[in-house]
């Protein structure tokens, strides 16, 4: 559920029970990397992903892990 | 008339004197805290304040003061743990300079695992730091050494410019291994 949004539509907050989890969004308001910063967030926990969505692995293992599960996605579909 | 007022000032002489012989009076005594234990906790819950997790009551932190860069002033060492700050590669470490009564962020280190060492090498005049790295897809957990740029430390020990130490470097561990459940904890 949608719970908040920044100024200027680059950032939004979802909040799901007591977790809220910050969703990233290109200045269109599309949702970018939102499932690739929640498997990042799984690695660093979330309070270690960035708000940027270029930097959102910045930190975790080998440096790609949240775009490497997103690349892993593609083989259960 | 003038005995009240005389009586008046001698209570407020009183009071103040008071105040300066106990300037603790009114507060709990807390044995256990000293002084800069007290001031660094104030310190990470204003810095580690997040709109996405309002005190994270499972926020656990352990500490060390070491003199990383040789001018006798303590950095501070920090380690968190909670749900907020670990995840399947580790926890967040802190790497803390003096500034003036308060702190200021040297290096967010992400995702790392005790024992943290500070080596006897150095570099850029500071002591390197050693962690753990392991989980998150790493088979064998191994130890990484991180090394001062002149600026910070490297953010992450997974990654270059960390390095993976396959010898063992002299230093001594400043903060063991821990469980979540160690460590303060940083909200009541």
């Amino acid at each position: 559920m949608l719970a908040a949004k920044i100024e200027g539509g680059a950032t939004q907050y979802y909040h799901q029970d007591q977790l809220s989890v910050r969703v990233l969004t290109d200045s269109n308001g599309v949702k970018i990397g939102e499932q690739q910063a929640t498997a990042a967030a799984y690695n660093l926990g979330k309070g270690g992903v960035s708000g940027n969505p270029d930097t959102i692995d910045r930190g975790s293992t080998w440096g790609n892990y949240g775009s490497d599960i997103m690349l892993l996605m593609h083989c259960f579909k | 008339m003038e005995s009240r007022s005389n009586e008046r000032l001698v209570m407020i002489v009183a009071f103040f004197t008071a105040a300066l012989v106990f300037p603790a009076m009114g507060r709990p005594a807390r044995c256990d805290q000293k002084p800069s234990q007290v001031s660094l906790k104030s310190f990470l819950q204003q810095y580690l304040k997040d709109p996405r997790a309002p005190d994270d009551k499972t926020t656990r932190y352990s500490s060390a003061l070491v003199d990383l860069n040789g001018n006798e002033t303590d950095e501070v060492i920090v380690y968190l743990t909670g749900d907020y700050w670990c995840g399947s590669g580790g926890c967040l470490i802190l790497i803390l300079e003096p500034d003036g009564a308060t702190y200021k962020v040297n290096t967010r280190i992400l995702a790392a695992r005790p024992p943290i060492r500070v080596l006897a090498t150095k570099s850029h005049g500071w002591h390197d730091i050693a962690v753990m790295v392991g989980g998150g897809g790493i088979l064998h957990a191994y130890e990484a050494r991180l090394s001062f740029d002149g600026e910070s430390y490297p953010i992450s020990p997974a990654n270059p410019p960390a390095q993976r130490l396959t010898v063992k470097v002299p230093g001594k561990i400043v903060i063991p291994v821990t469980t979540m459940s160690e460590g303060k904890p940083l909200y009541p």
